[in-house]
This record gives C-alpha cells, structure tokens and sequence, in this order.
C-alpha cells in the first residue's frame, strides 16, 4: 500500500550517544527533536528520562526560541534535591537522527518546565506527556531505543 | 546452505552479545560526531551536521547562531555533551 510523502513518520529509533575521553567513556539515550514556537525553531539531542515526570528545557533554549515563559517560579524534585522552574509550551516533533531525517507528528508540551542553565545536565524529554504518545521500547544491551506512535 | 548462513549470523550475534557490544545489524544509523569527538566537548553545548562538530560553546543561541552562519542553508542539531559526571534526574 503506497503511503503518502507527506503522513508524518511514526517510528523512531535511536542509538545511545556515547562519549569517550582518555581511557573514559559515558553513553545516554539521546532522541532528536525539532523545538518550535512561533516561526523559531531548532533541533536539539534530548535525554529520553522515564524518571522524569515532566519534560524540561534550560533557559538559554526558552530564550533563544522565543517561549513564553511564565514569571512565576515553582520547585521541583530533581535527584534528590530541588530546583527552580519556570512553566512554557512548546511544541515538539520527533525527528530521525539524520541530517534531513523524516519527521514525525508534532506535538503541543504545555507545559514544559524550563530549568536555569547548569541546574540540569541536558534537556530532557519526560513521561508526561510524550510516553502518553509514544510507546518506548529501550535496550541498554544493544545501546539502541525506540519511539513509536502509540495506535 | 540458508540455514548454515543464519546460524553462522546467530553465532556471530551471539559473540557481539557476550561482549557487551551491539550487533552491527542493530545499530541504527546516527549522524552524531564519533565519541572520541564529543569527549572533546564534555559539557558544552555542540552544533553538528553530518557527525561533524560545526561549533561549541556555553550558550545555545549563540551556538546556533553561529552554526547557521558556518552551514547555510542546513539545520545543525545542538547537543549537551554529558560531562562524564555521575548524574541521577
């Protein structure tokens, strides 16, 4: 059956990113994303965290795109300890990681929580709500994971 | 002679697997720079296109920025390199 160029992709995997120096390495399930508001855009490696219950950006990200971020601050549990964010909606779309890959649906976060520079390591995609739209398969043997549109 | 061709690519699954190391079947394709050239940027913010780092810096905008300009025309991707420091989110 002949599919239309223009259905959005519904499928994703990704391999882990890994980082090596000296006699070191670190990896971490990375997934690429187009971030957009309002005419502003750019693709951004984000770290796949189940345990986060929300999804996060840091504030360089907000300002630069353009997010509408709210003034008032609440707290939230991260690692053990707090940290201070501010609410934002973006909109975010699953992208392949390749250069032009084929995109995927784009989704509406509201909200997104955006966390000042350096009090996360990365920009994080969370449960809430992109696991709501997505079914995550992960295998750390493999160092692979997969998003797929959940029917 | 099927069957001898697929049992040799299970055997050799299977060995990547004891290793610890993914099947190279399994290895989705990625455009992210190699790992020894990430390790160079451990906690910086990187624009890359096509496993080539574009450019790197503290501050996103700028990164991005400066990226576009280097790359007309392409769409870099902008990636905080893990630092290596253990991390629990």
């Amino acid at each position: 059956m002949a599919t239309s160029p223009s259905r959005p992709f519904r499928s994703f995997t990704y391999p882990y990113t890994k980082v090596e120096w000296g006699s070191n390495s670190d990896i971490a399930p990375m997934a690429k994303a187009v971030l957009s508001w309002k005419g502003e855009k750019a693709s951004v490696d984000m770290l796949m965290d189940t345990g986060a219950n929300r999804t996060f950006l840091l504030s360089g990200m907000a300002e630069r795109l353009g997010l509408e971020v709210s003034s008032e601050t609440q707290t939230a549990m991260a690692g053990g300890g707090t940290l201070k964010v501010r609410r934002a909606k973006v909109e975010v779309t699953l992208m392949e990681p390749l250069p032009n890959g084929r995109i995927g649906r784009k989704h509406l976060v509201d909200p997104v929580l955006i966390a000042e520079e350096g009090a996360l390591p990365f920009p994080v995609l969370g449960r809430k709500p992109f696991l709501r739209w997505y079914d995550l398969k992960l295998s750390e043997r493999n160092l692979t994971f997969s998003l797929s549109e959940a029917p | 002679m099927m069957r001898n061709v697929i049992k040799a690519e299970r055997m050799v699954g299977n060995e990547g697997h004891m290793q610890g190391k993914p099947h190279a079947r399994h290895r989705p394709q990625s455009d992210t720079p190699p790992a020894k050239v990430l390790g160079k940027y451990r906690g910086q913010w990187v624009a890359y296109y096509n496993r080539r780092v574009v450019a790197n810096g503290d501050n996103f905008g700028k990164v991005l920025d400066e990226a576009r300009t280097l790359i007309p025309g392409k769409e870099p991707t902008l990636m905080k390199v893990p630092s290596g420091e253990l991390y629990v989110l």
